[in-house]
């Protein structure tokens, strides 16, 4: 039987710093090894409305950009194998892609993905991550068709961020075989399959087409349900794993 | 036209978008040059949206400021009252050629939800208009037109609730459901190929005041002057002179002050460069990159990036790019209903402030031409608190009594 890996997805700072650490601890004491950490945005194109706010509260609190790497720094002595860094163009546009790119490796992040970057308008981003030695993973999507999915495998990617619905995060996703037979189509790199997952009946169903099942909206609303963050987001993260 | 001007432009968006966009483009290309297209494109614009708007010479004004011949392109003549007809149209009869039947825009001040809900309405489309809450209060005029026009108004609660946010929600909308419908974007901005599609379609304002000046004087004018807030109108009047020595100026909101989120000045403020809403462009951000909020008296002008062209054309210093304020365009408001009768739009009245201080300083055998972009009925609500709060006070409360 294949196994799985789930990749949980914080918005940085929502709503505010200790919801972060806490809801991290929470799931890497429920056995999460991946983290997705989101540097908010004032205009996040590809985020539903559940993480749209969180972005919103996080920045209204007082989350800067100069923050992202204490919050980085805090989960990695957490544990988890692999943080994953997300966030829109403009941030590492102002910051120096370059420097972005070298930051965050220096940090020990394993890859960034910039949703707003696709292939062909990424201003160079994923060949500059592979100089740097870092991994950028471009996002596929089922409507994306053959000649761009052919354009995606051409820069020999490590990893994918696999987006199932068309649109944007959060809402729930069938995996129907439409969707595995996409997957399937991206073979090769390590497949982060993700967008309105929030049972452990879909992440069973990943087993085989994905080596990570993407939680995202699901927690930012667990997290935004109360003040008790560990809790809330533990009980969210086991409703979403298929052994228990 | 290319995806870029110059470094600006391009096509910055999730990959959920490309096909849409892809979709679109191909249209732009194969649709709109086609005679058929045109025939009824044209058509519309003559017996639907009322063009040619007239080019009118401002006698008094001319006299008062004692320079150049100040003449007047009256877009807010066309139907719905300001420019935003011409691409609303054209782009929901694009819509309808590429079998949509459903149209969703987003709309500020409301003036392009307006426009498109009435060529939707005109063309037997669905149509929905996102519009932030903040807007949605403050133009409540705009949104009961919409709905006249059987537009459905949708209102956005996320970010800052205005018009960056009501395009972030329509894009959204848009990827949910491209097979059915199109996105009718209302400024020369945005991921390509809005850019270039909108000021297609906008285009026709430079053409038109181009013959129309050779026919009154028999030259071109010496300056051309728009206000500019995403660019659209501004785009659409400079394109007929960008060959011509022709000065070319574009009027930013200079809202109430020279702060941090008291204006919209992208090129002659505190703009940077940035990659935000689909395209790369100036926009007003703080040190790290997130969005300012902005302010104008005009809600059209009210908006924290600029078209990619115009963006180009500014940092090449074929367009000049100035301000004028909050007071100052109401000073305009007032000085054109009174020398010329004309009632202009708020945003146009930027334009207006201008052109009055380069008259002066011009040769009287000189001509300036501005673009009255749209016409002042819709600010009502703005222009009387502003100028005769009192006995508009009273008649409001007095109204709501019933
Ligand atoms: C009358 C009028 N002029 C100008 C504008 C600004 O838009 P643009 O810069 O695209 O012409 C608007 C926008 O709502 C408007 O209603």
């Amino acid at each position: 039987m294949s196994t799985i890996e789930i990749m949980a997805h914080l918005v940085m700072g929502f709503p505010r710093k200790e919801a972060t650490t806490e809801s991290a601890r929470a799931l890497a004491d429920r056995g999460v090894r991946i983290l997705e950490l989101q540097i908010p945005f004032s205009d996040p194109t590809a985020d539903g409305p559940v993480n749209t706010r969180a972005c919103e509260t996080s920045l209204r609190e007082g989350f800067r950009v100069a923050h992202a790497g204490e919050y980085i720094r805090s989960v990695q002595e957490m544990g988890f194998t692999e943080v994953h860094v997300m966030t829109y163009a403009n941030i590492p546009f102002r910051f120096g892609f370059d420097r972005y790119l070298r930051t965050m490796k220096d940090l020990g992040v394993t890859g960034v993905i910039v949703p707003d970057l696709p292939i062909e308008d990424d201003e160079g981003f994923y060949a500059s991550a592979g100089i740097i030695g870092i991994d950028a993973l471009p996002v596929a999507v089922p409507n994306m068709g053959a000649s761009r999915i052919k354009l995606m495998q051409g820069m020999n990617p490590n990893r994918i961020y696999a987006a199932l619905r068309e649109g944007v995060t959060g809402r729930s996703t069938g995996i129907t075989d439409d969707a595995k037979q996409f997957l399937t189509s991206l073979a090769g790199p390590k497949i982060y399959a993700g967008f309105g997952i929030s049972s452990a009946e879909q992440v069973s169903d990943l087993k085989g087409y994905a080596y990570a099942a993407v939680i995202g909206s699901h927690i930012t609303r667990a997290i935004a349900s109360g003040p008790d963050w560990y809790d809330q987001v533990s009980r969210a993260i086991e409703q979403c794993m298929p052994d228990t | 036209m290319g995806k870029y001007f110059g470094s600006y432009g391009g096509q910055y968006v999730g990959e959920v978008l490309k096909p849409a966009l892809g979709e679109l483009e191909q249209a732009m290309t194969d649709i709109i040059p086609s005679g058929e297209f045109q025939r009824e494109y044209q058509y519309l614009l003559k017996h639907f949206a009322g063009r040619p708007t007239p080019l009118c010479f401002a006698e008094n004004l001319t006299k008062m400021m004692g320079g150049a011949k100040i003449y007047i392109k009256l877009e807010g003549m066309a139907q719905t009252g300001a420019h935003k007809i011409n691409n609303a149209l054209g782009q929901v009869l694009l819509a309808k050629y590429m079998g949509k039947t459903h149209v969703i825009a987003e709309t500020g001040a409301g003036q392009h939800g307006v426009a498109t809900a009435a060529a939707a309405a005109k063309l037997g489309l669905e149509c929905t208009v996102f519009m932030g809450a903040v807007d949605v209060k403050r133009q409540q005029p705009n949104v009961f037109l919409m709905k006249q026009f059987g537009a459905e108004v949708s209102t956005v609660q996320e970010g800052s609730r205005t018009l960056k946010d009501a395009v972030n929600a329509a894009l959204k909308q848009w990827v949910e459901d491209s097979s059915r419908t199109s996105y009718v974007l209302g400024s020369a901005l945005g991921p390509y190929p809005y850019p270039d599609l909108v000021r297609t379609f906008q285009e026709v304002i430079g053409r038109e005041t181009r013959s129309q000046i050779l026919e009154a004087e028999g030259t071109l004018p010496q300056q051309v002057v728009a206000c500019c807030g995403g660019g659209s109108n501004a785009v659409g009047i400079f394109s007929a002179f960008l060959d011509d020595p022709v000065s070319l100026t574009a009027v930013e909101a200079g809202g109430r002050g020279t702060g941090r989120g008291e204006h919209a000045q992208r090129m002659s403020g505190q703009g940077e460069m940035g990659i935000i809403e689909g395209y790369k462009s100036f926009f007003l951000q703080d040190e790290e990159g997130q969005v300012l909020h902005t302010h104008s008296i005009s809600a059209g002008l009210d908006y924290p990036g600029i078209g990619p062209q115009l963006a180009y054309l500014g940092e090449t210093g074929r367009v000049k790019f100035t301000r004028a304020d909050d007071r100052q365009a109401l000073d305009a408001y007032q000085l054109l209903a009174r020398k010329e009768g004309l009632l202009c739009a708020l945003e146009s009245a930027h334009a207006a402030a201008v052109t009055l201080t380069l008259a002066s300083d011009m040769d009287k055998k000189e001509i300036i031409i501005m673009n009255m972009s749209g016409r002042g009925e819709k600010d009502l609500f703005i222009t009387a608190r502003e100028l005769y709060w009192e006995q508009w006070q009273q008649f409001l409360l007095q109204e709501a009594k019933g």
